[in-house]
């Protein structure tokens, strides 16, 4: 690109002078914001109970991306064994309402909690590895969660499960649905919290530089363990909330696929950006609970051409379970995106993000500075 | 009255002597230089005062009391404060998100409070913010506190390293190499800048550089270690022109050198010697 090394646009300038100037003004932005929150509550509200219980299975799903974007994008280690914060928090919620005959209202909380507690036992071991050492810790104890909690006919009702029946003042699908938003809203505002204070700011100088962190007296251990811990309560907490979205919690979800999901939809979202990681997570989810549909509808598309009839029925033999596919397409959005967009899709929400805090709309923020994940600087003595 | 104490501390690596009975004491509001060749230890002392090594001979006392059990964030608690020769901030922040990252120790809300968004942690951060703003204004990096950190140039980044330790309002000072990447002019400013902070805030310094005109126009007292001894100590000129440090120094005079001194090959002058 030889072009226009050396000239100067006027149009720039101008465009610079603006800088101060919130863009379309802040009612704008209030009637845009009013706009999509009253969409999505008024979408909820007219879809079929089934698409507002998927959807609701999507907010469920932006917890757990929030929940890993804490320890993956705050403190920089990667867990593999998320799924089991979640079904630990699922498992607990249906005990407290069947085993306990206690409410929804003891039920999550207490899912959380239970999440809370395994990821600090977790924490312990992240206090002397971390990266990939940690990454095989936390896959083992998903892989043995799964053939141990998740097994006690005690705790889980074995096989059959436990039912978990939602309060009747959200029985049906869509109101549950509003309550898991609401979960969700309460979440964001805890993890924007989080990071605007001392205990985020703290948790990601740790990982960029525990001797750094220790010189500015921020404590590595606690911080490290604290992370872990608000990790785990997010995860049981989102826990809590499926178990109620499903009805019967079971073990067989819980597997190292779901894990692998939910690595996928927090780096596709973008570890950096809250909108991105929640945008993520929830159209994984609802591809996750749409595979089938659209799968279904991409075979009967190929029925209608002439000539490959018997691809769709090789490919109906072969791929039984479709959604086992979706980790599949995870991955190659994953590959795409750190080609493309190392800052995932919140890099790419940026423009928009930026607008709503009085910035201008920028679409050169999509190409902007990437910043930079994990370790930058390793601070050698 | 001496704030630091450091009697006969001795450390090694697997067999290599990093620091041998190294014995200095800084006074309250001293400003001390450090000098001495690539791996003479001036480093790995920062390290043991700091906490991230644990000598094995030897006292550190900081104000009297003997601080060699205690972790690092501790020690940053009881008002040590240091900088690293490769930047130590966070890069993925902006310089005032830096900045009220090292006031960690001043915020006097809990972790929960500002998890839960409880009003009094909103005020809290506003007066964190302002209070960074000073510091900026101090260092004359205002005008840079909302840029990220990724793109600033190195002698920038030291200066606003600088800053943010002065953030976590130390007591003691230790600056490794503060004034590398930074040119002549820079370096210079720099060393008013530290007198000036010695002056205004009241803290005592202990500086490491390799830039030995700076370290002798800024410092009180100048120790020289070389191979992890301290091979002399007094006032600057006395230390600058003595026959050892000239000597350690690979014959260099120390008068005209401008830069950094050039590294010797440490290991092969020492086979050589004994």
């Amino acid at each position: 690109m030889a072009i226009g090394l050396d000239v100067t646009h006027p149009m720039d300038v101008v465009e610079t002078d603006l800088g101060g100037m919130p863009q379309g003004g802040w009612p704008a932005r209030l009637i845009a914001g009013v706009l999509l929150g009253g969409g999505l509550l008024v979408l909820l509200g007219v879809v079929s109970p089934l698409d507002a219980s998927r959807i609701g299975y999507a907010f469920i799903f932006a917890i757990v991306g929030i929940s890993m974007r804490v320890l993956l994008g705050l403190l920089g280690q990667i867990s593999l064994g998320h799924q089991a914060f979640v079904g630990i928090g699922a498992f607990m919620a249906g005990f407290v309402v069947t085993e306990l005959e206690l409410d929804f209202a003891m039920a999550v909380p207490a899912a959380a909690l239970s999440g809370a507690a395994a990821a600090l036992i977790l924490g312990g071991a992240a206090l002397r590895i971390g990266g990939l050492l940690l990454a095989l810790v936390t896959l083992t104890f998903g892989a043995v969660a799964e053939r141990t909690i998740f097994l006690l006919r005690q705790f889980t009702g074995g096989g059959s499960g436990l039912p978990a029946p939602r309060p009747p003042w959200a029985a049906t699908d869509t109101t549950y649905a509003y309550v898991c938003l609401a979960f969700l809203v309460i979440v964001l505002f805890l993890d924007w919290r989080f990071v605007s204070t001392k205990a985020g700011r703290a948790v990601q100088a740790v990982r960029d530089s525990e001797r750094v962190a220790a010189s500015m007296g921020i404590s590595v251990i606690k911080y490290k363990l604290l992370a872990f811990m608000l990790s785990g309560f997010l995860a049981g907490l989102a826990g809590g909330l499926l178990a109620f979205n499903i009805g019967t919690v079971q073990a067989a979800p819980f597997n190292f696929f779901l894990a692998l999901e939910f690595v996928l939809m927090t780096v596709v979202g973008g570890l950096q950006y809250r909108s991105g990681v929640v945008a993520g997570s929830m159209f994984f989810a609802l591809l996750d609970r749409y595979f089938g549909n659209i799968y279904d509808w991409f075979l009967r598309q190929l029925d209608k051409v002439p000539g490959i009839r018997g691809v769709s029925d090789f490919l109906r033999d072969a791929i039984a379970d479709p959604g086992l596919l979706v980790p599949a397409v995870g991955a190659g959005l994953l590959i795409l995106t750190l080609i493309s967009f190392p800052g995932g899709i919140g890099q790419q929400l940026r423009p928009i993000v930026n607008w709503f805090r009085g910035g201008r709309f920028d679409l050169s923020l999509i190409h902007g500075e990437t910043t930079s994940q994990g370790g930058s600087e390793d601070v050698r003595p | 009255m001496s704030v630091l104490d450091i009697e006969g501390v001795s450390i090694g690596f697997g067999g290599v002597q990093a620091l041998g009975n190294v014995t200095l004491s800084i006074d309250e509001w001293e400003v001390v230089g450090l000098i001495g060749p690539n791996g003479a230890g001036k480093t790995t002392l920062f390290n043991c005062i700091t906490g991230f090594y644990r000598q094995d001979q030897g006292v550190i006392r900081f104000k009297g009391t003997e601080i060699s059990r205690l972790a690092p964030h501790k020690r940053a608690a009881l008002g040590i404060g240091r900088t690293f020769q490769q930047v130590g901030l966070v890069r993925s922040m902006t310089v005032l998100e830096n900045l009220l990252l090292a006031q960690h120790l001043e915020v006097n809300y809990a972790d929960i409070a500002g998890l839960i968004g409880s009003p009094e942690t909103f005020a809290a951060e506003i007066e964190l913010r302002q209070r960074a703003m000073q510091v900026l204004d101090f260092m004359d990096l205002a005008d840079l506190a909302h840029s990220p950190l990724d793109g600033l140039p190195y002698g920038t980044l030291k200066t606003i390293e600088v800053a943010a330790v002065l953030a976590t309002d130390p007591e003691i000072l230790l600056l490794d190499e503060p004034a590398a990447g930074m040119g002549p002019e820079e370096a210079h400013a720099f060393g008013n800048r530290v007198r000036e902070m010695r002056k205004e805030l009241g803290i005592t310094v202990v500086m490491i550089d390799h830039h030995v005109p700076l370290v002798v126009a800024v410092s009180d007292y100048m120790y020289c270690l070389d191979f992890g001894q301290v091979l002399t100590h007094g006032e600057p000129d006395y230390v600058r022109n003595h026959p050892d440090v000239l000597e350690a120094y690979l014959g260099e005079d120390t008068k005209k050198t401008n830069g950094k001194p050039k590294a010797r090959r440490r290991t092969k002058t020492k086979a050589r010697r004994r």
